[in-house]
């Protein structure tokens, strides 16, 4: 398996290269230079539309401060080669003047420094301002680019504003066309991969995607990024083909016109951005007659688009070719193994035994069938609770909570509305720090850790008002899950290795058996938000075991639903805790569910623990009904 | 009628439409390039400069063309950006396949389409653009008019000899190469005449208040501002300089030329100084002939890019008559585009070659401004007028030379 | 010190600006939680609708013609705005209103890109200069500091009309509306509040201010053109989220502190920076304290 992918790898690299060269060898004697002036300008515009879509589109983070990284791979590319060029040239033994191949040579250096310095701008510009969100976040990267623009122009040594001359062309057709297809590739692959899902995942819902264990920051920085690098790149590239290099040429309208092309091909699809960036290249050159109507006419069709079709031409879907299905299925096996195409989904494995999937579902609890006399000291301490208190400036939340779980345990959190319950989750999981008091998990002090770092110590949740991720579909929502228990890097993911496939295949058989066995296999392809909302919960609940937590907090899962729904899902409860062993605690407000399965219960009335003990023990305890009751309720109960 | 006679003629009309259409352009005419800014915000320049072309060659077509053959003005838009003008040039001399580029005014704009003139072997006279960056670009990239290094210096000793200055604040546009450029040169000028630069401050083009760099200049009690930057802010700065009581002269270079200077600067701009191409009051007749004839058949007054322009224009003409005289066969090479054969390639660029070399022999050329002489470098050298803001109208004072 | 007084001066006068446009910013985010990336550009249709009134109506400066002249334009130009920003919300961001808020922010990108462009066909690129018909007399502050009768103009007319606004938000009806509106949408809906209503209300309101800040600026610092705008409708932004965007006290304090810091920047270290100065102090601002000066802080429920 391992030769043939690297066979078809190293074949179809090599059949890309061929054709690249031949088309910068013979385009010429074809067409003329203006043609292929559009062409290369085409180039450039496709790698920036895609990189921007990694983060606008796929990681949900609008930035509108492309230009910016554009800029500074350009000037800083467009230095090295006027500066370091000349030596390199001379040191491969050829003239500065007829450069040829030492040329590329310095044109590959080049642009690796820009890649390299637009990268680190976007680390340095991504991990403050992407502490901020939606709107905020727009204008605080388009303040961002500005001041790099500003900055730019005051550097006397780039030539400031007077602009940076007599850069060395070295871009070709060729060069622009393989780094639009490394591009592609990267992010294409980069996607289809457990980090293209966590991406995805911070997109819809990052507390969420937290929750499972996905730190967000770090991916959020991670897109922006690599982004920024392909931006560099084109930059590099762009300055390179000019000659000349003007920081009027990164303005925000610059930026503004890489989102248009985004928004336009639909923000989550590569091909969409690769189709909008030859439009909106090809439109200016063939509006010319009309120019001076150009803009007026972009603006109106911006706004059109936003009122009547928002995804713009594929919204998040890629572009299907109208092929015959062998040739479709053809065509996919290849891509597996050489480029864009899921990892490692071989037909074989889809028609996977159930048996030998579920197996290698198996969660990181054991699965223990439960003995009769299991319960006792030997199950170890999961959950310990030591006087929490969450504090909201003067309001105690949550006062002097105490409690204890061990394995297997299944305990009811109840109390009035406003009773603290969903902040006790919120206190475990890291949303809220605690101000008082310790939680600790199978030992461990929790205090002060981030919510994915909790979750990956194996916990995890389902929200009060459900939290899927809406577009993804059912077994994305799944897979997203996952996350933890793989380890393929990024790198991995981008030459889709052995170590990637095998790990994807793993993780859509886990995904899989997870569905088969909360009964939503048949869905497995539809977007979570188009699910009745029954299903949604269920499908919330799938998602957090399949992570597989040692602790398991459920947050009103029976809302909602009506009296048979309520049963299987009492019954669904039961079965999880006895074939994957997690603790479970359960906030609850229906009392049929709490009385019915829960073997502890807690009841918390303003953020105090008013009584604990067995659900028979609870219903006749005079405070629990003073709380629900009120106190004449009491005394008539 | 049959079908298929309806057809046949039907398929041949459209044929024949989409021919003309592929086409559109006939082949006995010497076709020369023109690119500039005609929309964005530097649009007048680029009006007056398309306006200049356009009235030189329409004398020279008036009078027979060149050897009989006519010219076409081919105009592109870049409009005032530097990626623009690239690929307008492209086009010129990809698709249109002119024989010579006129423009731009805007230096970024001239040095963003000049590589693709040299690289093609095609001339490019750039008719305003003073950048001395544009001409280094090589060898078929020339100017008619003066670089910023001749043009600071001019002010800076106008500055220190004429008017007797000896202490001088500047305030620079920062986004426009032109005016650092002016900016830089005059420092250095002034300073080695002996003065003081008092201060340095900067705005930015398109801004409306310049109160805060103002303020910091006046503090320091200069002598004279110099404010090498546009019409478009230099009016405002005049006002406001005035209105924060500032008392002394203002100078300025070719930037300020345009009728709107007064009307915004009012009595604000009242005396200022600026360095020019040609002033409209020079009573050579040339000079009065072309301000006649322009005025004539656009209405307004011609403003110093459109007198450049005519003079690149100009220039250019004379030059392809010498060539038509000289070497009848050769000229002919220029006309309509570039042949399919490789022999009338070559023939082409041979003619191109001697074209350029006819330009870089320029000498004591007659223009509107000024007599014109090509250096070794390409750059003309001409003196240039000083102006003085006078009731509206702008009157010569003196005429400086290198 | 002089020196200092002067600089400060043009910074009030200039960050009175800030503060007209930024109070229509912070009424409309306070009520959709929209930023209306066209607020700016409204702002320059207010200048040459005054520009084209000028002309029109034949006004020559100078004295009380002159003031009522001014007068006359600026309210032409503040109803033409209005018209203009109730037009805006019903055709562009109405049928965008319950869609993710990314998509309405693209739209206002695209309103913004139209108004200048067509401003460019309609206008001409090129800048055009707005009659004097106030004139200008420079007055001597002790200190040593001048102001010119158009700074005290900008500023006065600022004032007089935020304490207008105050007046509508505060002691009227439909004043009382739209601060329900801000509080809780759904809620003010569902208690009759007639919200279309009320949210054309306040595009108009805030178009007509921004309108008024073009005028203004226009009678002192008389070159306007299509892309005047952009800047100052960014910074007017920053000028709101300094104040605590969705606070009118905070837009009008965030403007006068973005106009003073500009100035100051512009006048001690380099003018080159002064656009970057907006930037700086939005990025600082929301990493800080991202509810502003006056704002309230909003958290997430989990």
């Amino acid at each position: 398996m391992k030769g043939r992918a690297l066979l078809y790898q190293v074949g179809a690299t090599l059949v890309l290269l061929a054709v690249l060269g031949l088309l910068d060898r013979f385009l010429p004697t074809f067409v003329n230079q203006y043609i292929i002036r559009i062409l290369i300008l085409s180039g450039i515009n496709i790698m920036l539309a895609v990189s921007l879509n990694l983060i606008n589109g796929f990681t949900g983070q609008f930035s509108l401060g492309h230009a910016g990284f554009m800029a500074i791979g350009g000037y800083t590319s467009a230095f090295f080669s006027i500066h370091a060029g000349p030596s390199i040239v001379q040191a491969l033994g050829q003239s500065p003047q007829s450069a040829g191949a030492a040329g590329a040579v310095v044109l590959i250096l080049g642009l690796a420094v820009g890649a390299l310095c637009a990268a680190i701008a976007g680390l340095i510009i991504g991990i403050p301002t992407l502490r901020l969100r939606g709107d905020y976040l727009a204008i605080a990267t388009l303040g961002m680019g500005e001041i790099i623009r500003v900055v730019i122009l005051n550097i006397e040594a780039v030539g400031g504003a007077r602009g940076l001359t007599n850069i060395p062309g070295y871009t070709t057709f060729f060069w622009v066309y393989l780094l639009v297809a490394i591009t592609v590739i990267v992010n294409w692959n980069l996607v289809r991969s457990r980090h293209g899902r966590a991406l995805l995942a911070v997109r819809e819902d990052e507390v969420a995607a937290e929750s499972l264990g996905v730190p967000t920051t770090k991916y959020k920085v991670l897109a922006f990024a690599v982004g920024a690098a392909f931006a560099g790149m084109a930059g590099s590239l762009f300055g390179h083909y000019l000659r000349y290099l003007n920081t009027n040429s990164f303005t925000f309208l610059k930026s503004f016109e890489v989102v248009i092309m985004v928004v336009l091909g639909g923000m989550g699809s590569i091909t969409g951005s690769i189709s909008a960036a030859i439009l909106l290249t090809l439109l200016p050159e063939v509006l010319r007659p009309i120019k001076e109507y150009r803009m007026v006419l972009y603006a109106l069709l911006l706004i059109l688009l936003m009122i009547l079709r928002p995804q713009g031409f594929f919204g998040s879907r890629e572009l299907r070719l109208p092929l015959p299905a062998p040739w479709r299925a053809r065509l996919a096996r290849f891509a597996r193994w050489v480029g864009p195409g899921e990892a490692g989904v071989t037909d074989e494995a889809r028609a996977a035994a159930p048996g030998a999937a579920a197996v290698s579902a198996v969660p990181v609890v054991s699965l223990r069938a439960p003995a009769a006399g299991d319960r006792g000291a030997l199950r170890r301490e999961i959950l310990r609770l030591e006087a929490l208190t969450v504090a909201f400036g003067g309001l105690k939340a949550v006062a002097d909570f105490d409690l204890l779980l061990r394995e297997r345990d299944l305990v009811g959190l109840i109390g009035p509305n406003g009773a603290g319950k969903t902040t006790v989750f919120n206190a475990i999981t890291g949303v809220y720090p605690p101000t008082a008091g310790r939680v600790i998990l199978s030992g461990k002090d929790l205090g002060g850790l981030p919510p994915h770092r909790i979750a990956a110590l194996g916990v995890a949740r389902t929200f009060q008002n459900i939290r899927l991720f809406g577009q993804l579909s059912v077994l994305d929502n799944v897979r997203t899950a996952c996350h933890l228990q793989a380890a393929n890097t990024a790198w991995d993911a981008i030459w889709k290795t052995g170590a990637h496939r095998r790990e994807e295949a793993r993780t859509l058989g886990r995904a899989r058996a997870m569905l088969r066995l909360m009964d939503l296999a048949r869905l497995e392809d539809a977007p979570a938000a188009m699910l009745p909302y029954g299903l949604q919960r269920r499908l919330e609940i799938a998602r957090a075991l399949a992570s597989g937590p040692k602790l398991l907090l459920l947050d009103e899962p029976a809302a909602g639903m009506n009296p048979q729904e309520t049963a299987e899902l009492m019954a669904l409860i039961q079965r999880i805790r006895d074939e994957f062993g997690p603790a479970v605690l359960l906030v609850e407000h229906d009392m049929q569910v709490v009385m019915g399965i829960c073997e502890r219960v807690s009841v918390l009335d303003y953020g105090i623990r008013i009584a604990e003990g067995t659900p028979a023990e609870i219903r006749r305890h005079p405070k629990v009904i003073e709380a629900y009751l009120g106190p004449e309720g009491a005394a008539h109960a | 009628m049959s079908r298929r006679m309806v057809q046949l003629p039907a398929t041949w009309v459209c044929v024949a439409l989409m021919a003309t259409l592929g086409c559109g352009q006939e082949t006995l005419s010497i076709r020369i390039g023109e690119f500039s800014a005609l929309t964005g915000d530097k649009a007048t320049f680029g009006q007056s400069t398309t306006r200049g072309l356009g009235l030189a060659i329409d004398e020279a077509n008036a009078a027979g063309g060149v050897g009989g053959v006519m010219l076409r003005l081919i105009s592109e838009d870049d409009q005032g950006k530097p990626e623009e003008a690239a690929t307008a040039v492209n086009k010129l001399v990809t698709q249109d396949q002119v024989i010579t580029v006129l423009g731009e005014v805007a230096s970024s704009n001239s040095l963003a389409g000049a590589p693709i003139c040299q690289d093609n072997k095609v001339p490019m006279i750039t008719p305003s653009s003073t950048n001395p960056a544009v001409t280094e670009v090589g060898d078929y990239i020339f100017r008619v008019c003066f670089i910023d290094p001749f043009q600071g210096v001019v002010m800076a000793r106008f500055a220190a000899e004429h008017l007797g200055l000896t202490r001088v604040g500047i305030l620079r546009d920062v986004k426009s190469d032109y005016s650092v450029g002016l900016a830089t040169f005059f420092a250095r000028e002034f300073t080695r005449l002996g003065g003081t630069i008092v201060g340095d401050e900067s705005y930015q083009q398109g801004d409306v208040d310049f109160k805060a760099p103002l303020t910091a200049l006046i503090t320091r009690q200069p002598e004279g501002l110099f404010v090498p930057g546009y019409y478009t802010e230099v009016g405002l700065i005049a006002r406001q300089a005035r209105e924060l009581q500032y008392k002394g002269p203002l100078m300025g270079g070719d930037g300020w030329d345009s009728p709107k200077l007064a009307e915004i600067g009012a009595e604000a701009i009242e005396g200022a100084y600026f360095s020019n191409h040609y002033s409209i009051d020079d009573p050579a007749p040339e000079v009065q002939n072309f301000v006649q004839r322009y005025k004539q058949k656009y209405g307004g007054s011609p403003d110093a890019f459109a007198a450049t322009a005519y003079d690149a224009a100009a220039l250019l003409v004379e030059k392809l008559r010498a060539m038509q005289q000289e070497d009848t066969q050769l000229f002919a090479a220029l006309v309509g585009g570039i042949p399919g054969d490789a022999g009338g390639r070559e023939q082409r660029r041979q003619a191109l070659a001697r074209l350029r070399d006819l330009l870089a022999g320029t000498r004591d050329f007659r223009g509107v401004t000024g007599l014109i002489t090509l250096d070794a470098q390409r750059n003309a050298q001409k003196p240039a007028v000083v102006l003085q803001v006078s009731a509206g109208q702008y009157r010569f004072v003196t005429r400086i030379s290198a | 010190m002089q020196e200092l007084l002067q600089q400060l001066v043009n910074g009030i006068s200039w960050g009175s600006i800030y503060s007209l446009i930024a109070l229509g910013y912070t009424m409309v985010y306070g009520i959709l939680r929209f930023i209306n990336f066209a607020h700016g550009d409204v702002y320059m249709v207010g200048a040459f609708v005054a520009y084209y009134s000028v002309f029109f109506l034949g006004l020559r400066s100078g004295g009380v013609a002159g003031a009522l002249g001014a007068l006359a334009v600026i309210a032409l130009a503040m109803l033409a705005a209005a018209v203009l920003g109730v037009s805006i919300e019903r055709l562009a961001y109405k049928p965008v209103r319950r869609q993710a808020r990314l998509t309405a922010l693209i739209t206002a990108i695209g309103v913004s890109l139209f108004l200048e462009n067509a401003g460019i066909l309609a206008f001409g690129a090129e800048p055009k200069f707005f009659p004097q018909i106030i004139a200008s007399k420079s007055l001597r502050l002790p200190g040593g500091a001048y102001v010119t009768t158009h700074q005290l103009l900008v500023l006065g007319g600022s004032l007089v009309l935020m304490v207008g606004l105050n007046l509508i938000v505060y002691r009227t009806k439909i004043g009382l509306g739209m601060r329900a509106l801000s509080l809780n949408r759904d809620v003010a809906n569902l208690m009759g509040v007639p919200t279309d209503r009320i949210i054309a209300f306040t595009f108009g309101l805030g178009s007509a201010l921004a309108a008024a800040a073009g005028v203004l600026v226009a009678l002192s610092n008389p070159r306007i053109d299509p892309l005047m705008g952009l800047l100052p409708g960014l910074k007017a932004f920053v000028a709101a989220v300094l104040g605590g965007i969705g606070s009118i006290p905070g837009a009008m304090v965030g403007g006068l502190l973005m106009g003073i810091a500009e100035t100051l920047v512009s006048g001690y270290i380099s003018s080159t920076y002064r656009d970057a100065i907006a930037f700086s102090i939005l990025i600082v601002i929301l990493l800080v304290r991202p509810a502003g000066l006056f704002g309230r802080a909003v958290t997430e429920k989990v």
